[in-house]
């Protein structure tokens, strides 16, 4: 690894507290008392279908959306107000949301042109960072021109540059096909272990959740039905909803024939 | 299926020849043989006569006029229009749908109407305007109105051009941006106006164009001083009604040639984004 300034920050827990969030004025609740803790460098799947406010609860982490009730703390310390910009989380859009108008060394560069950061500290970062992508050779490329799959690695790239204690990703393979999306959960599941980081994965395959997470929340109508780890969950589902959500997704699978799915049916997490 | 899909092409190519055939002939007929005619007419008493009208201290005048207009209006044009258009696409409050209108407002009455409310505002008989000549603060007849109508008249283009395009990008790049750590006014320049780039170029294009060209609203506040508050379309109608044709031709390619280069700008920079997107 290239020799930098040390500014690694400690990985952070997040403690969501009695968190609400309705978008209109006596809406239904998008995020309803939610309550979550999530101790340092562990990775969480947030795991619901579409529409049970799992983006909801990931924008309240990133300061991109504020909730209506309860408290969201960083290592204890009340971020709840605290306007994204100086959250120190990294972002990963299900869209990717590239700047289009830039490279993809550009791309990831933004986070320390904004900081003001020395020039030959933002080329080092850059550096090491396209080689722990694993997009070496690509720095000068336009956004436009790279497969789904590198956009992926430089919206993750880009979310790290700034060394966050904490990383959210929203549906990260949700665009990919399923080969690989199956490599590059794995591979996000080992990055997630050398880097000092929590991170929050949203997503609505518990295939996927119960692959690689440390612990799996999950959602149901803006309400958290269970938290646990994946093992717990396996054995003890805790509730119909949970039963059935995982249940379904299964036999569903089993109807795809996909092959892959029908894994899960003997997922042995290992964590 | 794959004949469904020879034929779209193969059936209607007699229909796509005569319609690009009417297209050419409409451009010709429409843009095409009147600046044949401006250039031939301009160049009748040959390239000498043509080199003495554009270099006539009047029309050295009028040229320096409208590039001073085009100079002022034009950057204050794009201020207000990349305010306005920025505030409407980011922004939902009460009087937004009002507001709208009232930008596209400058289309929507004659520039004739627009240059008297001008000098019903600031003029010798206005409530303000004595108090302002008094001053010395000379607007009607005087480039300070012809400045001012000329913003009016061309406000629409830029924020007319951009609000569809801010409005396409979404909010998404910018969140990405405030969540990499920018802060508002980082987010607007790195991010807002590099995304809106091509249609900003675009409005700037028209404005400029029209502010270059503007009649209407600029003849009622000009008020015709030759040497002092004439801009080059004033400059080519009173030639004009002096029956020196060619001299008001041989005026009106510079306007023309103003008007290519714009064009030319638009081009190269649509080009370029065409160069990104691909
Ligand atoms: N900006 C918004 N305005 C209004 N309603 C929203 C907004 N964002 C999300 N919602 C609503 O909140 C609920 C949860 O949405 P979301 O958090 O996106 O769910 P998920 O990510 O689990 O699919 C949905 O009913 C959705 O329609
Ligand atoms: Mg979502």
């Amino acid at each position: 690894m290239t020799a930098l300034p040390s500014r690694s920050t400690a990985p952070a827990a997040i403690d969501i507290r009695n968190v609400s969030k309705a978008f209109a004025h006596g809406a239904l609740a998008a995020v309803a008392d939610v309550s979550l803790r999530i101790p340092a460098g562990q990775l969480l799947a947030l795991l619901g279908p579409s529409g049970s406010g799992k983006t909801t609860l990931l924008r309240i982490l990133a300061g991109l959306e504020f909730p209506d009730a309860g408290v969201v703390q960083f290592d204890g310390v009340d971020v709840t107000d605290r306007p994204a910009r100086l959250r120190g989380v990294g972002f990963v859009f299900q869209s990717y949301a590239l700047f289009r108008h830039l490279t993809v060394a550009e791309n990831i560069a933004f986070p320390l042109r904004v900081r003001h950061r020395p020039r030959n500290e933002i080329r080092a970062r850059v550096e090491e960072l396209l080689v722990l992508m694993q997009i070496e050779g690509l720095g000068g490329r336009r956004v436009t021109q790279v497969s789904g799959g590198q956009a992926q690695r430089v919206a993750l790239a880009r979310a790290l540059a700034p060394h966050p204690a904490v990383l959210l990703l929203d549906e990260p393979f949700g665009a990919l096909d399923t080969e690989v999306r199956q490599e590059l959960r794995e591979w996000l599941r080992r990055l997630h272990d050398e880097l000092r980081v929590t991170s929050v994965l949203v997503t609505h395959d518990q295939e996927e959740a119960l692959a690689i997470a440390d612990l799996v929340a999950v959602l149901r109508a803006g309400h958290l039905e269970r938290a646990a780890t994946p093992a717990e969950i396996m054995a003890r589902p805790a509730s119909a909803f949970v039963e059935r959500f995982l249940s379904t997704t299964r036999a569903g699978a089993r109807c795809t024939g996909t092959g892959r799915h029908l894994e899960i049916a003997h997922a042995e997490p290992a964590r | 299926m794959s004949r469904r899909r020879v034929r779209p092409t193969d059936d209607p190519a007699v229909v796509r020849w005569v319609l690009t055939a009417l297209a050419l002939g409409v451009f010709g007929v429409l843009v095409g043989l009147p600046v044949a005619v401006v250039v031939a007419g301009a160049l009748r008493h040959g390239v000498e006569a043509y080199l003495r009208a554009i270099t006539d201290p009047l029309t050295v005048d009028a040229l320096q006029l409208t590039l001073l207009v085009v100079a002022v209006a034009v950057p204050v044009n794009i201020v207000f229009g990349v305010a306005a258009a920025w505030a409407l696409a980011k922004f939902d409050f009460p009087g937004r749908a009002a507001l709208i209108t009232l930008i596209d407002l400058p289309f929507a009455v004659s520039p004739v109407i627009s240059g008297l409310v001008f000098v019903l505002l600031f003029g010798g008989r206005s409530l303000i305007g004595p108090w302002l000549i008094a001053h010395g603060w000379h607007i009607v007849f005087a480039p300070a109105g012809i400045i001012l109508a000329t913003v009016f008249v061309t406000f629409p283009f830029v924020a007319r051009e951009l609000l569809p395009a801010l409005e396409a990008a979404g909010r998404t790049n910018e969140e990405a941006a405030l969540v990499c750590g920018a802060t508002g006014w980082q987010t607007f320049w790195r991010v807002t106006l590099p995304n809106a780039r091509g249609a900003l170029l675009a409005g700037v294009a028209l404005a400029t164009a029209r502010a270059a060209g503007e009649f209407g609203a600029v003849s009622v506040v000009s008020g015709h001083i030759r040497g002092r508050t004439n801009t080059l379309p004033l400059h080519i109608e009173i030639l004009y009604n002096e029956y020196d044709f060619s001299g008001a031709l041989a005026v009106a390619t510079l306007l023309v040639a103003l008007a290519l280069v714009t064009l030319a700008i638009r081009w190269a920079v649509d080009a370029h984004a065409a160069r990104d997107a691909a």
